[in-house]
């Protein structure tokens, strides 16, 4: 014969017989968040729905209705009101689908936040002496990493701290990586995570909640660079760069030597530029004071010039002009010369005046018995007029 | 020429940069500007061997 049993005990016993954990894949329905704590949805397939309950602190991430999901709980029949539940511990995400929405979900949430606000995204370091790298050692991605970074770069010190990249132990590995960066004095001044590429799956760990935070928590400045070229993951939204592969990190984290070493010479020419510049306008300043100096005294010089060469030519003038004069009284002298009438006396005539010494031009002032003076070349005389004979006066008439 | 350990890269780089700001603003002083033409050359000596002589070097931490 059954015991009879209180409706607590029937409920002690079923949940006593049905204890245990159980693992349930289903896709999620009716879900609901209450008081911001306490989670509820139903988990469904074609035939059967179960409910299950969860507190926000065990669901790693944000549900959606249709989402497929595994769940760890353990099912069991509440007192109150009788109903039976899974109490959820672990939630899986299962498929693409199923990540991309949660993928989704998370990202719009912590970029409601404002993790990925572009505000507090920080400069990064110009020309790193150190660099924290937070990767797998073994990993292609930090290989490439490296190799990239010593072709560009040399001078650098890598700190490398070694992680699991994939699953649940990235998620703790990567999260003390970043705290011991940010609490031990290693003097990185950047930090690189990377990792190769892979499924949404095998990202898993860059997109959960806790690695977006702990990159957000940094106080060093946070490169990512995750997967391939496409890939996206939410660290690398968070982060203060982001790379789109491992190499590409490295591109960022250091400049390239060739390109630093032409931007050194180029520095040095622009500066030898200015330089020359500068000598040629101090140059041409110069030139311009001479110029307008020289320009100020010329016309004076000129001046000055002009009138001593004028005074040079004094001499020349005076002198020309004494030999005009002398020229000037030679002729006038000559003039005076050939007019002279002791010339004349000299060709054998005479003059012939009256006794009051005027010259007698005519014979008619003259008159017989006057006296007269005869003047020739030597010596005078004093005649009297007597009367012509004829054939005297002939003879003077041929003469003229 | 070996790489002075004291030798600091990028306050170098910096003080270089200071310097080509320098002639791009200030009315220069030629003297003074030979003077600064010549520390020039000398940090991009210096910068240009760091880099020719100077490797990488990994570090692994511990957990």
């Amino acid at each position: 014969m059954l015991p009879i049993l209180s409706v607590s005990e029937f409920i002690e016993q079923i949940n006593g017989i049905i204890a245990g954990e159980f693992v349930v894949e289903g896709e999620v329905s009716q879900y609901k968040i209450s008081q911001g704590k306490w989670i509820f949805f139903d988990l469904k397939d074609d035939k059967s729905v179960v409910n299950c309950f969860a507190t926000v602190f065990n669901l790693s991430q944000p549900l959606e209705d249709g989402m497929k999901i595994r769940v760890l709980g353990y099912p069991k029949i509440h007192d109150k009101s009788g109903r039976f539940s899974m109490t959820v511990q672990k939630i899986e995400l299962v498929g693409e689908g199923s990540l991309k929405k949660a993928y989704l979900l998370l990202k719009n949430k912590l970029e409601t936040e404002g993790l990925f606000s572009k505000d507090r995204k920080r400069a990064l370091p110009y020309l790193p002496k150190r660099i924290g790298v937070i990767a797998s050692k073994e990993s292609a991605a930090f290989g490439d990493f490296v190799k990239i970074l010593n072709n560009r770069w040399k001078g650098v010190e890598i700190c490398i701290y070694s992680v699991a990249v994939q699953g649940e132990q990235a998620i703790s590995d990567i999260s003390e990586a970043f705290n011991f960066f940010n609490i031990s004095e290693t003097g990185c001044e950047v930090l690189v995570l990377i990792r190769g590429g892979g499924s949404l799956e095998d990202l898993a760990a860059f997109n959960s909640e806790i690695l977006a935070r702990a990159v957000y928590g940094s106080k060093i400045p946070v490169i990512c660079g995750v997967g391939h070229e496409k890939d996206e993951s939410l660290c690398d939204f968070v982060a203060d760069m982001r790379a789109s592969t491992p190499s590409n990190a490295a591109e960022i984290v250091v400049p390239d030597r060739k390109d630093f070493i032409s931007e050194l010479d180029f520095s040095i020419e622009h500066i030898y530029d200015s330089m020359l510049n500068r000598i040629h306008r101090h140059r041409h300043l110069v030139e311009q004071i001479f110029y307008t100096i020289v320009s100020s005294v010329e016309a004076p010089l000129q001046k000055c010039i002009l009138l001593l060469e004028n005074f040079s030519r004094m001499p020349m003038v005076l002198k020309n002009n004494l030999l005009t004069y002398q020229a000037f009284v030679l002729s006038a002298e000559r003039l005076f010369k050939s007019v002279d009438p002791k010339r004349v006396l000299k060709r054998g005539f005479s003059i012939v005046r009256n006794l009051q010494g005027l010259i007698v031009r005519d014979s008619k002032q003259l008159d017989v018995g006057n006296e007269f003076m005869v003047e020739f070349e030597k010596g005078n005389i004093q005649a009297e007029v007597k009367p012509l004979n004829h054939s005297n006066k002939n003879k003077q008439t041929k003469l003229f | 020429m070996a790489v002075d350990k004291k030798f600091n890269f990028s306050k170098s780089y910096q003080d270089l940069q200071k310097i080509v700001q320098w002639f791009e603003t200030e009315e220069v002083d030629l003297e003074e500007g030979i003077a600064k033409f010549e520390e020039g050359a000398k940090i991009v000596k210096e910068l240009k061997n760091y880099l020719e002589k100077m490797e990488n070097k990994i570090k692994e931490l511990k957990k």
